[in-house]
């Protein structure tokens, strides 16, 4: 009477996205997609190397490992999570892009995310331009005086480094002091005439973190924790991230 | 079954409770119509007559049609601008009427006869239906021969067919309806259609050239909580813009969607007709921004090459999804029938969907989930003869 029942083949291959789902707090939702594209509507990425975000979202689903970890595409996204955002089903794209770039072999991501990721890891400014604490410390004092000399209703302004009992601890993208120092100038000025108590650190004052772009997650998180360990040890209150 | 003493209360005066109340009234029964709102006919009075050169199904005239049914029936008992406040007993039920605070709409004195003299204008003035007339007196307050004031019912079953608000785009802010003058809800722009008689930008009253559906707004949406196919965007929209391409051949319209829900039988003819003479893209757009002459302009990813693109449409309608109404948990509560998760008056059993968990309490219509007018009509149907058999029995 009846015939016996069809076997499907072996267990199902554990995929990229299967990885990157048991990873996430509700699986990132990567299995809700209703595939309406306002991903792709939003994102300034999408129509490069013949990607978006709906598209790179169904490669996964589909199991095209291979593609999903090589596109260069990965390395395009600005992690600007404007896909996550505007996405009915709350998808998270923005980590399925973030693990494919830990995907790939860590001399061959991006030229530059890479190297400005090896300067921070230099010394403990954690500066993706290398500067050292004390070329830091230099330019610091160098702008403030200059500014307090030609600028007299600011003759008071502090620009304070190491200095214990702050209330903010605030960081610094490194390009300012190396190319821009005078575009350190105009926060300093809204903090003194705001009154605020704060400090730049020794340690740590780098703001960017291109080790997280890279997805290096050791690197990313030794950076991380090099700053906020120095905000701790100089007790301040309020961490600052100006990133 | 002898049903002649019977009464019944039907809460909501939409498409729904007005054909479960006249399917009970023509069976006999004595009902009392109470509407929240200053006219009956809820939100499915408000949209317009699609038909091309044939009638397209949609059920707006079925509306008008059930209205005038009800006005014409001395068995059913209209409260208008009037809420249940309290429901007492296990069969019969001692229901509690208040105000509900709802005013006729004011009137200005060229109305005065003015559903005779301009239909359109004065419809959209009070009640959106020259048959929702006959409950006001020419100095704008109700009639009180035809509309009873709030006070305590004696009834045998009570159905609830309070309906559903339509989707607020707000709570999507990148669409920016109202920021945008020419951004619209499908019902805004079904009400402009009973009152100008065809589209119209707000923003200068000009007929558009270049007009966007984007469909799906607000449903299908799990970072709201509303998972649900709201099942009638799909045909009011494309009903809708079939019906604006042929009145305007010259139209340009485009519908964003991520996939078309069916509407009639005839669906595959109809669809057809649609993607002849529209454009659809299966992409939702998600930005828009106004141009200086009042045109919105928005970027969506073409499909066939995967690149961005931006357009400049004069006039975007956003099709809003069915929710469940703002009153509901404090309804439910009131009634003693609880809410399914998606905040719809639940329906326990799958066989018999207009029974609650209280015994001589239905439900009707959208108050249990979304559905089209005519699904509304049949769900209400179903509700009537659930009633009267409920009444042979009790």
């Amino acid at each position: 009477m009846s015939e016996e029942a069809i076997k499907l083949g072996g267990k199902k291959k554990s995929t990229f996205m299967d990885k990157v789902k048991e990873l996430l707090p509700e699986g990132g939702n990567l299995n809700l997609c209703l595939t309406c594209g306002a991903c792709s509507s939003g994102c300034p990425a999408t129509g490069l190397e013949g990607m978006d975000p709906r598209k790179f979202l169904r490669m996964a689903a589909l199991g095209m490992d291979e593609e999903i970890t090589t596109s260069p595409w990965v390395w395009m996204c600005t992690m600007c999570q404007r896909c996550i955002y505007v996405c009915p089903m709350k998808i998270d794209i923005p980590q399925l892009v973030y693990n494919a770039r830990a995907a790939w072999p860590r001399e061959k991501r991006p030229k530059g995310i890479l190297g400005s990721c090896d300067m921070a890891l230099r010394n403990e400014s954690g500066s993706a331009m290398g500067t050292s604490p004390d070329d830091f410390r230099f330019v610091v004092e160098d702008v403030l005086e200059e500014y307090r000399e030609a600028q007299p209703e600011f003759a008071e302004m502090q620009a304070p480094i190491d200095k214990q009992g702050a209330e903010f601890f605030l960081n610094q993208n490194s390009r300012e002091p190396v190319t821009e120092p005078d575009e350190l100038v105009p926060l300093w000025k809204i903090l003194h005439l705001a009154g605020i108590d704060w400090t730049y650190g020794s340690k740590g004052w780098g703001g960017e973190n291109y080790c997280m772009f890279l997805a290096d997650d050791d690197a990313w998180k030794h950076l991380a924790t090099n700053t906020v360990q120095h905000a701790d040890e100089l007790g301040c209150k309020v961490y600052l991230n100006t990133e | 079954m002898n049903s002649q003493t019977k009464k019944v209360m039907v809460i909501g005066g939409g498409i729904a409770g007005m054909t479960a109340a006249w399917e009970l009234a023509r069976a006999g029964v004595e009902v009392a119509l109470v509407e929240k709102a200053a006219f009956l006919g809820g939100y499915s009075i408000q949209y317009a007559c699609k038909a091309t050169d044939q009638c397209q199904q949609c059920g707006a005239c079925g509306v008008e049609k059930m209205l005038a049914n009800v006005i014409g029936e001395p068995r059913i008992r209209v409260y208008l601008a009037a809420e249940a406040a309290a429901v007492a007993g296990d069969g019969p039920f001692t229901v509690t009427l208040r105000a509900s605070g709802n005013q006729p709409e004011a009137i200005d004195a060229a109305c005065g006869k003015g559903y005779e003299k301009d239909p359109a204008a004065c419809a959209a003035a009070r009640g959106y239906s020259i048959h929702n007339a006959v409950f006001y007196k020419a100095d704008g307050g109700f009639d009180p021969r035809r509309v009873a004031a709030p006070e305590s019912v004696e009834v045998d079953a009570v159905v609830v067919a309070t309906g559903f608000v339509p989707f607020n785009p707000d709570e999507k802010p990148t669409y920016r309806y109202r920021q945008v003058a020419n951004v619209v809800t499908g019902l805004d722009l079904e009400r402009a259609k009973r009152v100008y008689g065809d589209v119209r930008r707000p923003s200068d009253g000009a007929l558009p050239k270049k007009m966007a559906f984007i469909q799906c707004v607000g449903s299908r949406d799990e970072r709201l909580g509303h998972l649900w196919c709201s099942q009638a965007c799909c045909p009011y929209a494309l009903r809708s813009a079939l019906a604006t391409r042929f009145k305007h051949p010259e139209l340009d319209i485009t519908v964003f969607y991520m996939d078309i829900q069916n509407t009639t039988n005839s669906f595959d003819t109809f669809y057809e007709q649609c993607r002849q003479s529209m454009r659809f893209v299966r992409t939702i757009p998600v930005d828009m921004y106004e141009t200086e002459d009042g045109g919105v302009r928005t970027r969506f990813m073409a499909e066939e090459d995967g690149l961005p693109v931006e357009e400049i449409f004069d006039l975007v309608v956003l099709s809003v999804g069915i929710m469940p109404g703002n009153d509901n948990p404090a309804l439910a509560e009131m009634l003693g029938i609880g809410l399914g998760a998606e905040g719809f008056f639940a329906r326990p059993d799958l066989l018999n969907t207009s029974a609650t968990v209280r015994n001589g309490l239905f439900v009707a219509g959208t108050a249990g989930g979304p559905m089209t007018i005519s699904g509304s009509m049949a769900s209400a149907g179903q509700s009537a003869a659930a009633v009267l058999q409920y009444l042979g029995r009790a």
